[in-house]
Formats: C-alpha cells, structure tokens, sequence
C-alpha cells in the first residue's frame, strides 16, 4: 500500500484503514521473534549491557547483528542507574516485552537468563514484585516506595495485585514530608518523654488553640524532639502533618503566605486532595503574593483571611476527624530579620488557627517572641491570662509554651552512651559517665561533642591519667574544654611538642575564616607561634581540617572556618578568656589583612574585623559591597552600638526600640523606614505612626515623609497625609530628590483621587509629571502619565482627542525593558492595564500571567465573568478552544453572578489556565480586549480604596 | 547528550563500516577509557563499548567522542558523528525556531516554548531571563523539549545545551556537583557539609560555591536539568535545583542558562518573576497533523489524504489520552516519527 509521489493524484484514494496505515508504516523494531525474546529478559530488568544480554531462548547467545541493532533502537540510556555503559527499554516497548511475557511465573524465567543488579533498589523491588511479595506500603523506604511507582508504571494492566496508586502517591509525598525528620530523629533520641507527652496532649485536646511554642538555647533537640514527635505520635494515627522549616528555599519568613503554599503542597496528598483540587488554590495564594508593590501598602493590600477560607474549605471536608498539625521549625530565622517580621508571622499562625480551629500548630525557635506571648495573652481562642509564668505553668492549658532544657541525668547518660557506642568507643563506666556528663552538661549537643572527644582520646588513655584530665575538664568551661580538649588532641599527635596548634585555635576563634596565610599574618604574632618549617602555617590547617566536628569548609574558596553553631556558644568563653590586646591585635593584623582585595569573602572578613574594632559606620560605609553581605548575617550578633544598627541597614534587618533609640538621626531613619514599611505591609498603621512619631526632625531626603503620608492614608487622615506629603516634596524639591518628590506626588494625587477631588488630584499629577522631565526613572514617568490618563477620564470623558494623544505617548514607552520592569511593579502593571491593554494587548498578557485573575471584588468578578465570556465566544467564532474552559451559559445565565464567577475561579481555575489566559490575550482583538480593560479599571478601582477582597462575602467554614 | 539508541546504532554502524579495531581502541586510548573496555569482539561490538561507556559517565562524555569523530578523516564517519551533534531540521518558515523534526525526532507544536525561547533567550539581553521551567503533570512531552532546546541553543546563540537528569541523584550536594561537571568547571570549592542536620540548610551553604564556579564559565551553555517530576527525584532536589535557577537569575551570568524540566511546584520567589514557564502538553491530533502537513509540505509531497485521517487513525489506535498513558504517548510519537521519515522519502499511504 506504498505510493510514491506523484504530481497530479488521478482520484482521492479511499478512505485509509487503520491496518493499511500500519502496514505502510511498517514493522517496529522489536517486532521479529529474535528482538522479541531479547525484549522479554530485558523488561524484567531496570538496566543491562546490551552486548551480553541474553535471551530466554538464545542459550545465553548475546544479540547479534540486526538483532542487535533493532534491540538497541528500542533502548534509551539508563540514566536511573549509577553505573556506565548500561541501556534500559523504552517503555512503550517494556511494557509490550511485559504484556507478552504476561504472568508472574514468565517473568521468572526471563528474570533468571540475567541474574545480577540485586543490589540496586529499583531492581530488587521489581524482582519482588515478580515474586508476588505483598508490599506494605507503611515500612517502605522512600527508595523503594519512588521505585514500586515506577515498576507499577511497567506493569499496569498486565499483573494483578498492584498496589493502590493513590495510597502510593500518597505514602511518597508523606516520605518525602518525613525524610528530614527522620535524619533529626535518628538513633540517638533518648528521654524528653514529659514533653512528648505534652506535645500529644495538646494535640489531642478538643476545641480551638493558640499555637504551641516549644524554645530552648541552640543543639538542645527542638528539632529532634518534634521529629521524633511526629514519627511515634502522629504519622502512626494517620494524622496529616506538615513540616515547615524557614530555613528551606521556598520559604519567605517576611511573606507567611509562602508558608502555606507549602503547607497545602503537604496536607493534600495526606488528604486525597488531588493536584487538580490543589493547584487553584495554590495559585490563589501564588499570584497573591505576587501582587505586592514596594511603596504602594494600601494599593497591595492583602487579607490572609481570603486565603485562610480557601484553605480551610479544602481541607476540613476531607479530614475524616483528623487533627492537621503544622511545625513550623527554625523561628529565629523569621526573629533575625527583626520584630516586625516574626511578630507578623505569629499574627499568621494564631490567624490560621481561628480559621482553622482544628488545626494545631507547633513553633520552634530559640527564644519565645514577645510578639507570641502578646497574643497568647489577648485570649486567641481560648482564655486570657495575666501573669506569663503563671501561664507556662498552668498544666490546664495544653498549649502552654515547652521550655527546652537540657535532658535529665538518666537520659543525658543513655544519649552519651549511645554516641559512643555509635563512634564505637568502648563503654564507660557509671562513675565515668557522670563525671563526663557532670563537666559537658547534658546538652545533647556538647553530649555529641564529648563523645567526640572520647573518641578521639581514646577511653584507655583517659583512664591512664584520669585524675589529671577530669581536674582539667573542670577547669575550664564546657565549651572552650571541648574545643580545647580536640585541639590538644591535634597537638598530641605531632612528634615535638610545642604549643602553636593549640594556640592558634583558642584564640582562632576570633577570627571566622582560617587560611595558612591568617595564621601566619593574623594570627602569629599575638598569639607567640614559631612557625617552622617541619611545621608550619600549612601544617596547622592540615591538622584543623580533619576535624570535622569543629571546622568546615568554606565553599566558595575552600578555606577552613568555625562551624558557625560551635563557634556561636564558644566566642563569648572565648572573649572573656583571652587578654583583649590579644583580641584587638588579631583583629588589626585581620583589617590590614584583608584589606586591599575587593572579592567579597575578603571584604566581608574586613568590615567584620573593623566592627570588631569599632570602626564608625562612615569608614565602614565605603567598604560595603552587597555580595559580601549574605557572608556578614551572622556577624550582626557579634557587634553593637553603630557597628550594629549599620550592619542591620545594610543587611535589611530591623532592630528594636532600644536599639534605634541610640542611633545617630540617619541609622535612626534607616531602621524606622524598614519598621515602618513592614508594618503597612501587615496594614499596622498606627504601629507605624508610633515609630514615626519616635522624632520629629527629617533628614532632607527622608524615605520617611512618603511613609508618614501612607499611614495617614491608611488610617483615612487625608489632609494629615497631603500636609506631610507637601512638606515632603518641599524638603525633597529642595535638595534635587527628584524622583522621591515625584513619587510623593503621585501618592498625593492618589490620596485626592481616593477622595474623588479629581481637579485637585490632576493639579498634583501635572506638577509631578513636571518633576517627570527631569527623572530618568521611566516606570516613574509611566506611573505619572498613566495616572493623568486615568484622571483625565474621569474629568473629561468626551475629550477623546486628547486621551488619545496622551495614550499614545505612553504607548510609545512601553518597549520590552519597559514589560520587564513591570512585572515587579504590579500595581503599577494592573493600572497601565486598565488605561492601555485595549491598545496594547501585551500588557493585558502580561498583566494576567503576573497579577493572576483577581475576582476578590464583585465588581471585578463580573467585568472578569463578562469579559471572559466574550473572549470564549469569540474564540468559539474562530473555531479555537476557549481561553479557558468554562459554562459561559450558566455564568450568563447568572447574570455574571459575582459569587457564581469568584467560585468558579478559585476553585476550578489552574495556574495552567491562568497562563493559557494569558497567551490567549496576546492575540485578542480590540473587543476582547475592552472587556478586560474594564475588569482591570475594576481592579484599580477596589485597590485605590484598598479593598482586595469581597466585604460581603461570607465564607462557610 | 547521551545518545540515544538509534543514534547509537547509527554511529555504531559507521564505525563498523569505515574503521578497523584498532582505530577504534585509538580512540579509546584517546578518551582514556581504553582499559575500561571489555575485551574482544567485533570492531561493531568494541564500537558499542565504547560509546555505550561514554554515554553512561558522569557527566556523560559521548559528545567528547562525537567531537573528535566530526573532524575525523573518514567522510562518512564525520557525516554520522555531524548529523548527531547538528541534527538537520525540518522547519515551515526555515527558522530554528520553527523546527517540527530534529533528525529523527519529532518536535510537534509547543507553540508557547518556542514563543517564549525566541527572542528571550535567542537574543540575550541584560533585562532577560536566564530561566526556563517547563511544566507538565502528566505525562506530556516535557523531556522531548531537551532535543529542541538542544538544537536552539546551537542553532541561534551557538551555546552547548547539556541535560542532566534528576532521577537517581541522592542530594543536594550531588545535583550542583554533577551539574558543575556537566559545565566542565572545577568542582574542588563546592563541599559537602561536614555534618548537617537539617537538609535544609545544605543548599543554602552550597549556592555561594556554585555562584562562582559558573562565573567562571567563558562559552555559552544551556543547563537542562530534567525529570524533576519522576517519582524517585526527592522534594530536597527539587528545591535544590530551583535554589540553582534562583541563583542564576539572580546573578545572570553571561554564559548560563538554566532550564528545568518538570518543576511544577508554584514557583513565589521574586527573584523568579520574570523566568519563562512554559506548560507541556502532549499535541492533539490536530496538531500532530499540522506536523505533518508541515513535513510533507518541506519535503515537496502533496498529500493525497488529509493528514488529520492519519493522526486520527494513530489515535485511535495509541487511545493516549484516556487515561492518560504515558506508553501509548511515546508509541504514537514514534509512529508519528516513522510516518514523517517515510514522507521526507517521498513515501505517502
């Protein structure tokens, strides 16, 4: 049935059968019996060598010739495995070798022609599964249960008894949610069975409750204690369960919405949601986060409670009288980045839980927020208290917080003896334990430490002289003992004794990073080496890097440094012990060190040795560079005064009252303009206003002026906020601040919009767009001309020729670095959408791939409901699928029923769809595209007075 | 890279054809792995050996042995090694960009990748993205989207795309290590922490590391990392691998781009606001039959039944999307391909 071309057909050909198009298409090329049989031995295995694979039939023979050929057509490379030269079957063709083989016993057979690969996971669960073992999907390795999904992939349809796919999928997520824990929780968790049971109690107690709170110093167990939690006590009942560390690379402490889309990325595989029921409304809370603008709070407000009820109106239904509990590890991430930050992540935790009121919520962090306390204290869900220590002791109340100390004697014991036994040091003694335990403290983490120590000492030599080394443990203090007792175990290993090594590391700890040349031109002199050549500078290094439990390597340029938890509760021992000459030395000998070189490791070691030094922030200022920054976070601990408050600034960390109190006028602006922008993030304006009010004075170019004017307008103080606005743009005017008396302006012109005083508001834009011609910033001049444009519609809507003009001047400007830039201002996105997407469909394109489809308004949901249904019918016209697919009848039907369309769209509409909305939209025509300039007008409109969700909605939770 | 296996086969066979062993086991020595082949066996055989070798070393060296096989005297032989390297490509406007078949892949449809490729990445600028996450939940063709991205980079900036799958990589550590190879930089100042608890703070302590060896990159490369969304690649590689494309995007180094397929996490980092997402779809009969049209069109056949017949045929026979079968979508696919192979023959049903 093969024709060749021809260049005039004689007749249409009748109409091709479907054996007729295989026939032309030929054969596969495992369609011969010698491939097919070389097929069946290599579908029961993940990977093979094809030049020794053999056939079932073949005797052992290797394929050969086209055989071989033909059987390499079907292989892809097998990249699962971590081993060269070895090919896997391409699926179509393993599952038709697997198809054909059929039964449990034939596959046997073809397994047995190729014995070996047993110790690869994949290989030994498809080899049980060919045994016709039952598979419990609770005991499996996250390993194994990744592997049984994919061999259950080969063998759907062809064996029976295939394990469940939904209980599959769901036992992965969970093992994915449980791996971390189970390394916290691992063999050496001993005691803390009093706060286990608390931790279960509170859990288990009916009725709404505040978060729990479980602190405690650093390397006490926290983690450990909640892991080992949630693998005895919850994942055993079935209970849903998210783990969500600050420190993971999704997670923004300062945006607590990312914590939920996490949250929800967890719970719905334990709770059968599916990906379809989850992705609406991860891309509700997705796109709301994108909707935030520096310098516009009011225009990007918004109300965790819209996505709270999402949330909890997915979840509850499906929890069959479960208790979801969420641990949100590692606050003092969230408490470094300043108060506001953690206090408005607390705000979200006990918000949730009044939404939620099942939902239990366990924080660890180091120190208990006093943001946490204050809202434990206005009652929550529960009953108020007076007195915080009355209330942690209130055994009553099951969320009181869990004050983490160290273990208890019998249990510090047990861990120390583990650890050895684990380091494979041999046993001590009762009496020894106690005196090992009675100088290292039972702090799990010195416990560790020590058994280190032990193990490096070896226990016979200890014995040897115990006298001594017990009288010289209680000498010094726990750490500084531990960190010394490693160093002169270094020292003891070299053949001629002398004192550097250990010298080098006591006082090594005022410096963060150890190079030869730091020994040799830091270090040396004030701490008395003599290096020499038998042992010098490299040999020093060489003796510290082996010791992994209290050094680690500097990624970026291999150089050793402190572990930074170890060092953190040894620099304070360290200080006191040290003569200061000796410390400031070592930090002079660092700054000429290091100064000179403009890479950011060394810029970073050279601010940090001048903070140490007391350098005022006016030499510092000079020195900063912004990718030294990440490498300064942990230094802010370890200076004060100036050197503190300039290090917070640059590293956009807000300090506390007392802190800013002793600031010089400028650090004080800095600090309260990141205060005050976080609190109107939270819409906190009185808390803003408070800050503020802290002094009146204003530096020229004060940030605070725009500020000030925005929580006056948050509060409703109109005139307050154009009186500071004006004074402001005076100040600022005054000293060439163009584009911040620009912005100010615009914020002016806004205010009086808001008010419907369009002629005042346009006189204030007209002055801005004179402070326009001089800005070179060009989404500033957009926002400025954008803004006439709308007010001039509003003013005068017949003088068409004129907002033409003006149109077109705007759109001259918008070239693709113009779109880029929008994407990060979405305010500004959503109100050049509203003036321009009729014109150009781009910004319509970009503005709903950027902003998500916004219905929280019901004026928004209807123009959305009403254009939609235009762009689908037009679409429909065409003969193209709709944009997005939905029941345009029942949505007109409705009337464009704003509740109708709001729950259509967050709660059937995917983040997929949204994108295909978006590229539909690039190439509307003109009627489409009014529809949706009248939804982002909508849009503008609500968010000019605020409002991003419906008032009158009322969630059913 | 790696080869496939037809492409193997066809390598193989050239080599057979054209070269003696003992050319063969100079190339060995060449590349270093001499001592690593079996022993005997036909030149075809030794020829397998080795490329089936290179093909699986981390990061894979097949394009060492390509590379030296283009400039390798024997004509036919530097044909074959050419044609993998380059595919020749069938294209409606004769644009890279517009490529429906890669050699003898087919590459249907993806209107929105191409739209979204070209000019964002072909015609880099300092406001572009470095970033590209391809979507796709179910089975969809996202992997078939390396053969393109592989065949754009050469064809408009010249750039070497590299793909590195995610499945079988047990850490963080491990996926930018491998990834650094795969860029043929030092790997010496990335390390593994010396013992961290908490996974999460693993990647964090590693970017820095990462940052600086790809600065030193100095020709133009397209990292593919693939397979994020098969069952055996972890949450903690996942996150890794988006800590990755954080990190280029934030630094846009002139010689990196980062693509990753199979990320269909919500991405809310705003460092990655402007990264092209792109969701893979398996294409309709619609569309395989525009593929279709389009190859027969280039190949200067006139079609004498509509190709949407054959497309509908092909799936009815694959049914490939009720349910969703990821099997049935590869057989239709090479169906498809063969019936694009027998018309750029001149061959039609």
């Amino acid at each position: 049935m093969t024709t060749t071309l021809q260049s005039q057909p004689l007749k249409p050909p009748d109409k091709l059968t479907l054996s007729q198009l295989e026939a032309f298409l030929g054969t596969s090329p495992d369609a011969t019996p010698d491939v097919q049989t070389y097929c069946e031995s290599a579908a029961v295995l993940v990977a093979f060598d094809v030049l020794t694979l053999s056939a079932i039939s073949a005797s052992g023979v290797p394929a050969q010739g086209n055989t071989l050929d033909d059987l390499l057509s079907v292989c892809e490379p097998a990249v699962q495995v971590d081993r060269p030269a070895l090919w896997s079957l391409a699926l179509p063709t393993r599952r038709a070798a697997l198809a054909r083989l059929g039964t449990r016993a034939q596959m046997k057979i073809a397994r047995a022609a190729n014995p070996g690969l047993r110790d690869l996971t994949l290989q030994k669960v498809l080899d049980r599964m060919i045994d016709g073992e039952a598979f419990d999907l609770d005991t499996l390795s996250r390993d194994e249960l990744a592997a049984l999904a994919i061999i259950s992939e080969w063998m759907e349809g062809i064996l029976t008894d295939l394990p469940d796919k939904n209980g599959l999928s769901r036992a992965l997520a969970l093992a994915d949610i449980l791996a971390p824990l189970r390394r916290l929780a691992d063999t050496s968790f001993v005691g803390r069975e009093s706060q286990l049971q608390r931790l279960a109690a509170y859990v288990s107690s009916p009725g709404a409750l505040p978060p729990l709170f479980v602190f405690g110093t650093g390397g006490v167990g926290k983690s450990s204690l909640l892991a080992r939690f949630v693998l005895r006590d919850l994942v055993p009942q079935g209970q849903p369960i998210a783990y969500l560390d600050i420190d993971r690379p999704t997670i923004q402490p300062d945006k607590p919405l990312t914590l939920l889309v996490d949250a929800v990325g967890q719970f719905a595989p334990q709770v059968g949601l599916s990906p379809l029921e989850v992705d609406p409304m991860v891309k509700e809370m997705t796109f709301a986060l994108r909707r935030q603008e520096g310098g516009r709070h009011l225009e990007s407000i918004a109300n965790d409670d819209w996505v709270f009820n999402l949330f909890a109106n997915s979840l509850l239904p499906r929890l069959a009288g479960r208790m979801p509990v969420m641990v949100i590890d590692t606050i003092e991430e969230a408490q470094f980045l300043g108060s506001e930050v953690v206090d408005r992540l607390m705000q979200f935790a006990f918000d949730l839980v009044a939404k939620v009121p099942v939902m239990r919520i366990v924080l660890v962090g180091r120190v208990l927020p006093d943001g946490y306390v204050a809202l434990a204290k206005e009652g929550g869900p529960t009953t108020t208290f007076v007195d915080v220590d009355d209330w942690m002791r209130d055994e009553r109340r099951p969320e009181r917080p869990i004050n983490l100390e160290v273990l208890d004697d019998a249990s510090g014991r047990e861990l120390l003896a583990r650890e050895l036994h684990l380091l494979g040091v041999l046993p001590l003694t009762d009496n020894e334990l106690t005196e090992v335990i009675g100088i290292v403290s039972s702090n799990p983490m010195c416990l560790k430490l020590g058994a280190r120590v032990l193990r490096d000492e070896g226990v016979a030599s200890l014995r040897a002289d115990r006298a001594k080394f017990f009288a010289k443990l209680k000498a010094e203090k726990i750490q500084g003992l531990l960190y010394g007792r490693i160093l002169r175990h270094l020292h003891g290993k070299r053949s001629s004794g002398d004192e550097d090594v250990r010298r080098v590391a006591y006082p090594g700890l005022v410096v963060r990073r150890l190079t030869p040349e730091v020994i040799r031109d830091v270090l040396a002199g004030p701490c008395k080496l003599t290096l020499t050549p038998a042992y010098d500078e490299y040999a020093i290094i060489r003796a510290l890097s082996r010791e992994a439990a209290l050094m680690e390597r500097d990624p970026e340029d291999n150089s050793l440094r402190h572990r930074a938890d170890v060092r953190r509760v040894m620099l304070q021992d360290l200080i006191d012990h040290v003569d200061t000459t000796v410390v400031s030395q070592i930090n002079l000998n660092a700054v000429k060190h290091y100064s000179g070189n403009s890479e950011p490791v060394s810029r970073a070691e050279e601010i940090y040795h001048r903070m140490r030094s007391g350098d005022p922030p006016e030499e510092l200022e000079p020195l900063w560079m912004e990718a030294a920054g990440p490498r300064l976070k942990g230094a802010i601990g370890e200076v004060s005064g100036r050197q503190r408050l300039w290090l917070a600034s640059k590293l956009h960390v807000t300090l506390d009252a007392a802190a800013r109190d002793s600031a010089d006028h400028e650090a004080w602006e800095e600090q309260t303009a990141r205060l005050v922008d976080r609190c109107l993030r939270s819409q906190e304006a009185d808390k803003a206003l408070k800050a503020l009010h802290e002094r009146t004075m204003r530096a020229p170019r004060s940030r605070l002026y725009a500020l000030e004017a925005e929580a006056y307008r948050f509060l409703g103080q109109f005139d307050e906020a154009l009186t500071v606005g004006r004074r402001g743009v005076e100040s600022l005017s005054r000293v060439g601040a163009i584009d911040m008396a620009l912005e100010l302006l615009l914020k002016m012109a806004v205010i009086e919009e808001t008010r419907e005083r369009f002629v005042e508001a346009e006189t204030l834009v007209d002055e801005a767009i004179g402070f326009a011609v001089h800005s070179a910033n060009r989404l500033l001049r957009l926002r400025a001309e954008t803004t006439k444009l709308r007010l001039q519609r509003q003013l005068r809507p017949s003088a068409r020729e004129e907002r033409a003009l003006l149109r077109q001047r705007v759109l001259d400007s918008m070239d693709d670095e113009m779109m880029h830039a929008l994407r990060a201002q979405p305010v500004l996105l959503r109100e050049a959408a509203a003036e321009l997407s009729k014109q150009d469909a781009r910004l319509a394109a970009l503005a709903i791939d950027t902003l998500g489809i916004e219905v929280q308004t019901d004026p928004q949901a209807q123009a959305f409901g009403e254009a939609i249904a235009r762009l689908n019918k037009t679409r429909q016209d065409a003969g193209t699928k709709p944009a997005i697919t939905v029941d345009t009848d029942r949505l007109q039907g409705s009337g464009f029923d704003p509740a109708t369309i709001r729950s259509w769209v967050t709660n059937n509409v995917t983040s997929g769809d949204t994108r295909n909305l978006s590229i539909s939209l690039a190439q509307a025509d003109d009627k489409v595209l009014s529809g949706f300039r009248e939804y982002f007008r909508a849009g503008v409109e609500s968010r000019l007075r605020g409002k991003s969700e419906t008032m009158n909605q009322k969630w059913e939770v | 890279m790696p080869m496939t296996g037809p492409d193997t086969v066809r390598l193989a066979n050239v080599i057979a054809a054209q070269l003696n062993y003992a050319a063969v086991d100079l190339l060995g020595t060449d590349l270093n792995v001499l001592n690593q082949l079996p022993p005997g066996g036909t030149v075809k055989e030794r020829a397998l050996g080795l490329i089936s070798l290179l093909n699986g070393n981390i990061p894979p060296r097949d394009r060492e042995l390509l590379e030296k096989l283009r400039n390798h005297p024997n004509a036919a032989v530097k044909t074959v090694a050419n044609d993998i390297l380059q595919p020749p490509f069938v294209s409606k406007t004769g644009t890279a960009r517009d490529a429906v078949m890669l050699g003898r892949s087919a590459f249907i449809a993806r209107s929105v990748l191409r739209d979204k490729l070209d000019p964002e990445f072909t015609v880099p600028q300092p406001n572009n993205t470095h970033v590209l996450i391809v979507k796709g939940k179910y089975p969809s063709g996202k992997s078939y989207s390396y053969g393109f991205l592989h065949h754009l980079a050469f064809q408009e900036v010249n750039a070497q795309a590299t793909r590195l799958s995610a499945m079988g990589i047990p850490c963080a550590f491990e996926l930018l290590r491998r990834s650094l190879l795969q860029l043929g930089v030092p790997t010496g100042a990335l390390q593994p922490l010396a013992d961290s608890p908490q996974i999460a703070r693993e990647v964090d302590a590693l970017i820095p590391a990462f940052k600086a060896a790809i600065r030193s990159l100095t020709t133009p490369f397209w990292l593919v990392i693939d397979d994020l969304n098969d069952a055996s690649v972890t949450r903690d590689i996942r996150e890794a691998a988006l800590s990755m494309a954080r990190a280029v995007e934030d630094d846009k180094p002139p010689f990196l781009w980062i693509m990753l397929l199979g990320y269909n996490d919500e991405v809310t980092d705003d460092t990655l606001r402007n990264a092209a997402i792109d969701d893979a779809e398996f294409p309709t009969s619609v569309k395989a039959a525009d593929f279709l049209d389009i190859v027969a069109e280039q190949s200067g056949v006139v079609l004498q039944r509509k190709a949407q017949d054959i497309t509908d045929l092909l799936f009815e026979k694959h049914h490939p999307f009720d349910p969703v079968d990821k099997a049935a979508m590869k057989s239709l696919t090479r169906d498809l391909e063969v019936m694009a192979q027998k018309l750029k023959q001149g061959l039609q049903p």
